[in-house]
């Protein structure tokens, strides 16, 4: 078993479990937080009683009650989704990077696996496509129940490697999403900016809603580096930088926060949902993310 | 290049490398990370230029500063008369010429007096802050004011309190030491030697003292110290170039040890330079520093190389240690002088020769008989054994007082603590010369007697015959040139039934002072001595302590020397009685021949009496008291009262020539540290000799006082410069920091 891995035992479930296990104590502990679900409708699924305010359309006055108790209950059903969600993971060699932490691509697994959890279990329809500058996996959002066990099967066997060029692939990936839904990006979106802000733009010229989960390390926002280090890029093999971090660190920074606000800023044009995750905040603040949106797109 | 005064320190200029060492080892000890975000560690060139202009910039201050560091700490200083504001202190070392020629009176007051008073007026002219040191050089240094004194007036009783002139000089010697001095105890760059001299030849550039001034050369060649200078004052330039002077050769005598009552004879010499030899006005003895007598000094005699020499007798009315001085007085008193008379003799500093002698009542010699037959009761009569004819020759029955103590014993009876007792019922009797005759093998204690018995300076003789047993010779006494013993044991040669075949001794081979009698072939000498029969002996060879000092017609040795500890061994290859049908005891030449070897062998005690200067001075009480309170009355100056703890005591201050009286136990002993007699050569250097000198060790010579202390002003201004560099380290300092803080701050 990997240092990082989750440490729940997986008996008690398929051998997919572990994603399974973390992701369902994610959820299950985020909506335990909530007491009241904002997220119920009048939908075909049953899902709860209350008491009848005037106001209340009448048609929804469930009259056995009524007839059992003699106090008007109006009878709540679960919103029936036409939501389609595509969760896009970048399974690229910058990803596998572990600092004090678990790995950025861990850490991708562990929301992708949480918010497919999440939204299968509002009968949301979730997708996956996990890729570096190709794709790997592409699985086609349904809602179905055992649809869970393939995501998280495939999150799992997916190893970080390769190149990140995302550009072309979201473009590409942009034009396959006939239908409009939402995407979420799991990515550190470490490649050319105007080339990532042309693909992001194009999910968004198909009206897609694109959540763009920013996943970084903390080592890679404070660079807290003393010692001169030789740096192995984890994408391009042989490619090693020895440099004195000491002197480095002003310039480094200057970079990488020029980045982060420049795609803050391009990303808040298009009215993408820009969100900086740092591997060492809880994962379940990703869920609260992507519920505040889902509530908001009703 | 800028000079230093503690150039050593320079070495400390390989820290510089530390700064570029630590930054490279950084570079080899790094971290290695696995990293995704490497588009952000692409610089702009700009700031890369930037960054490595900084870590260049600082690398190098930070090495400039430890470079400006260790030079601070090296002393520069810069030479001229430009760069000082003032008149700079200096640290000076005086060295006085010591020898005796300073007593030369032949222009005047003593040199001795003159070079006094220059240095007093010198010593005036110095300024407060100033310091002196004072070494008078002679044989050995003396250092009168070992250390440099600010305290001028010390400085100036020290001057007036010199020594008078004796002895020789040393000078290389004298200058290292003063060199010494000034790198252990000055901290300044104006440092110089100044030497006051006579501008005598010999003792500045003979050729014994070219030697020392070459090892000088090299040593400096090697030291990077602060160089002093060197100042050369001719206190007597108007000396002749050679000055007529007498001077007494040192004495010698025919024995180290003389017999009480017994003639010894003294030989010595009148040496001249500059004159034709007329006898002197006079020529005295004086014994235990009591005038004796006037002795006749050769009259109408001719000159051998510049010497007259003579020789005259004593002898001695009391046992001990005894001084023979020898004074020639060239001119009559001045008041006896006839009017235009011509001074002959302007150093009387040489006029004198002083020999100490140790006397004995009758020399101890204990005779070890190799017969270790026992005696069977039917003798009845004591047997006639070989030591016999050793013990007549030394010590005939029919002489009431012989100058020989002999006593016999058989080899069984030989204890060790025989050698350390008294032989006779006198006090003071104890062993001086052991012989062992024809002697088999010794036990272990007896072994380690004999060699416990050199060790206190006693003499051995060894004569070889029928029954010595070579291998344990060989393997216990020898040791292969390690042992006492001095030659390696062959074998047993010639044949006695052949007595026409026999060897004899090759008197041309006789140079030991022992065989000084037998030189001439006489009737009845000791090269008509036969020996049918003789042992073959190999000596270790050149380099050995041992020698053949005297040889047989075959050429093999018939005494060999060597000198073992503090004593003495002779080695006979034939035997010294009537064995091996030898004709040696039946010759006239035989009793002296065993009293001139004992003698010879006792005198390794008594040649201690006679030292050069730093020698030793060793005293052993012939009779046994407990160590207690001594007196020494030195050449010059104070008897001083000393306590001996054990014996023997040893005294080590013998830098100054002359007489050192010794009292203990109511009894005197002379020692006599000689003099350097060359001295008297009184030949003055010419500018070829100062040149020879100054070019390998550089020096000035400068005869007026004033045009000195001039020059010294001029040539040896110096301006130490530390403290600048100083302040240019805590400037560095403040620049680093202010550096490194931007630096980081930027960080």
């Amino acid at each position: 078993m990997p240092a990082n891995s989750f440490q729940f035992d997986p008996t008690s479930l398929s051998k997919y479990g572990r994603l399974s296990m973390m992701a369902r104590t994610v959820v299950e502990g985020f909506l335990t937080g909530i007491h009241k679900s904002p997220y119920k409708g009048f939908s075909v699924e049953f899902a709860e009683h209350r008491q009848y305010y005037p106001g209340d359309e009448i048609r929804h006055i469930d009259w056995r009650v009524y007839g059992k108790t003699g106090r008007y209950y109006i009878k709540e059903y679960e919103e029936e989704t036409n939501l389609k969600a595509h969760i896009l993971v970048d399974a690229s060699g910058s990803m596998g990077y572990t600092g004090a932490h678990i790995s950025k691509f861990q850490y991708a697994q562990y929301i992708a696996a949480s918010l497919s959890y999440l939204m299968l279990h509002q009968l949301d329809a979730v997708g996956l496509v996990t890729h570096d500058t190709k794709v790997r996996n592409i699985i086609p959002p349904k809602t179905s129940s055992k649809h869970l066990l393939r995501l998280l099967h495939t999150l799992e066997s997916t190893q970080p490697g390769g190149e990140t060029s995302m550009a072309p692939l979201w473009h590409e990936l942009a034009g396959q999403f006939k239908r409009r839904g939402m995407v979420i990006i799991l990515s550190d979106c470490f490649d050319q900016l105007p080339g990532l802000v042309r693909a992001l733009r194009h999910f968004r010229f198909r009206r897609h809603e694109v959540l763009l989960f920013h996943i970084v390390a903390p080592e890679e926002i404070d660079f807290p580096f003393k010692k001169w280090t030789q740096f192995r890029n984890l994408e391009v093999r042989d490619h090693k930088l020895l440099v004195d971090p000491q002197q480095l660190r002003k310039e480094y920074k200057k970079n990488f926060d020029a980045f982060c606000k420049q795609l803050r800023e391009q990303t808040g044009r298009m009215q993408i949902d820009y969100h900086l995750m740092r591997t060492d905040e809880p994962v379940d603040k990703a869920l609260g993310i992507y519920l505040t949106k889902r509530q908001g797109r009703r | 290049m800028l000079p230093f005064l503690a150039p050593l320190m320079l070495a400390g200029l390989a820290a510089a490398a530390i700064p570029p060492i630590v930054h490279l080892l950084n570079r080899r000890r790094f971290d290695v990370v696995d990293w995704g975000a490497m588009q952000f560690l692409q610089i702009s060139e700009t700031t890369r230029r930037r960054l490595m202009i900084e870590e260049v910039l600082l690398m190098a201050l930070r090495m400039f500063l430890i470079i400006v560091m260790v030079l601070a700490l090296a002393g520069p200083f810069l030479e001229g008369f430009v760069f000082s504001k003032a008149k700079a202190n200096r640290d000076v070392v005086l060295i006085f010429d010591g020898s005796y020629s300073m007593g030369y009176t032949g222009t005047g007051p003593s040199s001795h007096e003159a070079a006094k008073e220059w240095a007093l007026e010198f010593v005036n002219e110095l300024s407060a802050g100033d310091t002196v040191a004072v070494l008078v050089a002679r044989q050995q240094v003396d250092p009168i004011l070992g250390e440099p004194t600010h305290d001028l007036e010390r400085v100036r009783t020290a001057i007036q309190k010199l020594p008078d002139p004796a002895g020789g000089a040393d000078w290389p010697r004298a200058i290292e030491a003063a060199r010494d001095i000034l790198a252990k105890k000055s901290q300044r760059p104006q440092r110089d030697i100044i030497v006051i001299s006579d501008g005598q030849r010999y003792t500045w550039s003979d050729d014994t003292t070219m030697l020392g001034w070459h090892m000088l050369a090299n040593q400096l060649r090697d030291q990077r110290a602060v160089q002093p200078a060197i100042w050369v004052v001719n206190i007597d330039p108007q000396r002749p170039d050679n000055p007529p002077n007498w001077s007494m050769v040192p004495v010698r005598s025919s024995r180290a040890v003389a017999g009480k009552d017994r003639e010894i004879t003294f030989r010595t010499a009148l040496e001249l330079r500059g004159q034709e030899y007329k006898p002197p006005y006079k020529l005295r003895l004086e014994v235990d520093g009591q005038k004796l007598r006037d002795l006749t000094p050769p009259s109408n005699a001719k000159l051998e190389k510049g010497q007259v020499p003579f020789s005259f007798t004593h002898k001695f009315a009391t046992p001990g240690s005894h001084l023979v001085s020898v004074i020639v007085e060239p001119d009559p008193p001045q008041d006896q002088r006839p009017p235009g008379y011509v001074i002959k003799d302007h150093l009387p500093g040489d006029n004198r020769q002083d020999f100490a002698v140790e006397v004995v009542a009758a020399l101890p010699v204990l005779l070890v008989d190799g017969d270790a037959r026992p005696v069977s009761p039917s003798e009845t009569k004591p047997r006639e054994r070989g030591t016999d004819f050793l013990l007549k020759a030394l010590a005939p029955s029919r002489d009431p007082s012989p100058v020989v103590l002999a006593k016999v014993v058989p080899i069984q009876d030989f204890k060790p603590d025989q050698l350390t007792h008294d032989l006779g019922k006198e006090p003071g009797t104890k062993p001086r010369v052991l012989v062992l005759s024809n002697v088999a093998r010794l036990t272990n204690d007896q072994e380690e007697a004999v060699a416990r018995f050199l060790n206190d300076g006693g003499g051995v003789l060894v004569t070889l015959g029928e029954r010595v047993e070579p291998k344990y010779y060989n393997e216990q006494l020898h040791r292969s040139g390690q042992g006492w013993l001095p030659a390696r044991l062959e074998d047993m040669t010639g044949d006695e039934s052949e007595p026409t075949r026999a060897v004899s001794p090759l008197a041309s081979s006789f140079f030991h002072p022992a065989l000084d009698l037998f030189r001439e072939e006489t009737f009845g000498g000791l090269s008509a001595a036969r020996f049918p029969r003789w042992w073959k002996v190999t000596t270790p060879g050149r380099g050995s302590a041992a020698l053949p000092v005297a040889l047989l017609t075959s050429n093999d040795p018939l005494l060999v020397e060597r000198p073992f500890l503090n004593g003495r061994v002779l080695l006979a290859t034939v035997p010294l009685d009537g064995s091996w049908r030898t004709n040696l005891p039946t010759l006239p030449a035989f009793p002296p021949l065993a009293h001139e070897l004992v003698y010879y062998l006792a005198g390794a005690r008594s040649a201690r009496h006679n030292l050069q200067p730093g020698q030793v001075l060793r005293y052993q009480p012939t009779v046994e008291h407990a160590p207690g309170p001594l007196v020494l009355q030195p050449p010059q100056g104070e008897a001083k009262k000393l306590t001996a703890e054990q014996w023997p005591f040893d005294y080590r201050e013998t830098r100054e020539t002359g007489v050192y009286r010794l009292e203990s136990d109511g009894r005197t002993s002379y020692y006599v540290v000689q003099p350097d007699a060359r001295e008297s050569s009184l030949v003055s250097c010419t500018q070829e000799d100062r040149d020879k000198v100054s070019k390998l060790v550089p020096m000035r010579y400068e005869n007026e006082r004033s045009e000195l202390a001039l020059a010294l002003v001029q040539s040896t201004q110096r301006q130490e410069l530390w403290l600048w560099f100083l302040i240019g380290v805590i400037g560095l300092l403040c620049v680093e920091v202010f550096l490194t803080r931007r630096i980081a701050l930027n960080r």
